[in-house]
């Protein structure tokens, strides 16, 4: 009887113990040191921080050139952390009961959306939905969305997002992608356009329209 | 008797694995809790995973509070170039906030930092300045260790948006033995 009992609690505590892991979400730490680790990957070139300030004049960046342990010089975009933002402004992020509709279907992910800060981010499921493929990096945490000759590398917290890697350059964001309930969200808007889709926002009957 | 002793020693333990266990699921369970709602929006700030980062380091909250009301508290004026490189060095401190706004002419900073006796790492934040007064904040840079306690970068390269007003402040951890930090607009030689 004691044996049994014995089994039952190594059992129940397997259990627990995995099931809390599924509500495990990467740390700031960790995210800053993979965003760095991602960002290394791509030695800086002349010209590409001046590429993105010529084309997204109207959005504030900042990047820092950093070097790796070879020597090799790389860009990396500021991270954003939230209780940094709480010193200076206090920073709004809320789920808004609106519609997706991509291409004309309603989204799977409608009344998902989240507004931070007037940005709308979606879960990035919405971009499959558009005709993205999607691949994601659970070493680094890197999300890859790409279509036709476009892809963008985007890393949660970080302000800038990879545009078509290797021979690339960082597109600057007003809002980063960020983790919300263990799911990775985007936004819409910035990442839609480097796609050529055209975002509509319909503020009658709160619905984003992707076409 | 022992054998029994060791046994029940052993269930004893599994019983408190369990329930710890079971606690850390009510605990993640209660961060994903609806709190409030309004009219066709909710309130999403309590549990993102953000919050539960900052749940984290509880112990630091106090801290940002401080920083938030001296930075509140702070008028900013223009630094002008023409006086050359902006440099200020501290004593026993938890940071430097500068009281001076800065416009890149072209789309770099340079800075040399150096910050001693922080047990924590130290970051550089970076806010614009706005018209009105207030700041946004765009980012947050760590600086680099060099040695025991010791944080510093030299001649450190920043991309930012010419003509764009900027605020910086560096911030750690408390009990600094000194810091510095220096401002320029073009690279020393």
């Amino acid at each position: 009887m004691k044996k049994r009992l014995f089994f039952l609690l190594i059992g129940i505590c397997i259990v627990c113990n995995s099931t809390s892991l599924a509500y495990d979400i990467p740390t700031m730490e960790t995210i800053h040191e993979k965003a760095f680790e991602f960002a290394s990957q791509y030695p800086h070139k002349d010209g590409d921080i001046e590429k993105t300030f010529a084309l997204y004049p109207d959005i504030v960046y900042t990047s820092g050139i950093e070097m790796r342990s070879d020597g090799v010089e790389y860009e990396c975009p500021a991270i954003y952390y939230d209780e940094h933002a709480k010193y200076v402004n206090s920073y709004e992020l809320k789920k808004g009961d609106m519609t997706i509709v991509v291409f004309g279907e309603e989204s799977e992910y409608s009344h998902q959306c989240v507004l931070y800060n007037g940005v709308t981010l979606v879960p990035s499921g919405v971009f499959k939905e558009a005709g993205c493929e999607i691949s994601y990096n659970e070493e680094l945490f890197v999300l890859t969305l790409s279509k036709n000759d476009v892809v963008l590398g985007i890393v949660p917290h970080l302000i800038g997002m990879r545009k078509n890697q290797s021979e690339g350059y960082y597109v600057p964001l007003r809002a980063c992608a960020r983790y919300i309930d263990g799911e990775l969200y985007v936004p819409v808007r910035a990442i839609a356009e480097e796609f050529g889709i055209t975002v509509g926002w319909n503020g009658e009957n709160y619905t984003v329209t992707l076409d | 008797m022992k054998k029994m002793n060791l046994k029940k020693m052993l269930t004893m333990a599994l019983v408190a694995m369990m329930a710890i266990s079971t606690m850390s699921i009510s605990v993640s369970a209660e961060q994903n809790t609806k709190i409030s709602t309004e009219s066709g929006m909710i309130d999403y700030s309590i549990y993102d995973s953000d919050m539960v980062y900052i749940q984290e380091h509880a112990d630091m909250v106090e801290q940002y509070n401080e920083q938030i009301k001296k930075t509140r508290a702070m008028t900013y004026t223009e630094w002008s170039w023409s006086n050359g490189i902006y440099s200020r060095t501290s004593g026993v401190s938890s940071g430097i906030l500068i009281p001076f706004y800065f416009i890149p002419t072209t789309n770099s900073l340079y800075f040399n930092v150096e910050v001693n006796g922080c047990s924590k790492v130290p970051y550089m934040t970076v806010n614009k300045y706005n018209s009105d007064g207030t700041l946004t904040y765009v980012g947050t840079y760590y600086i680099t260790a060099n040695g025991t306690n010791s944080y510093a970068w030299s001649n450190y390269r920043r991309s930012l948006t010419a003509g764009t007003k900027y605020v910086f402040g560096v911030l750690g951890d408390t009990n600094w033995s000194s810091a510095l930090i220096d401002i320029y607009n073009q690279p020393l030689i």
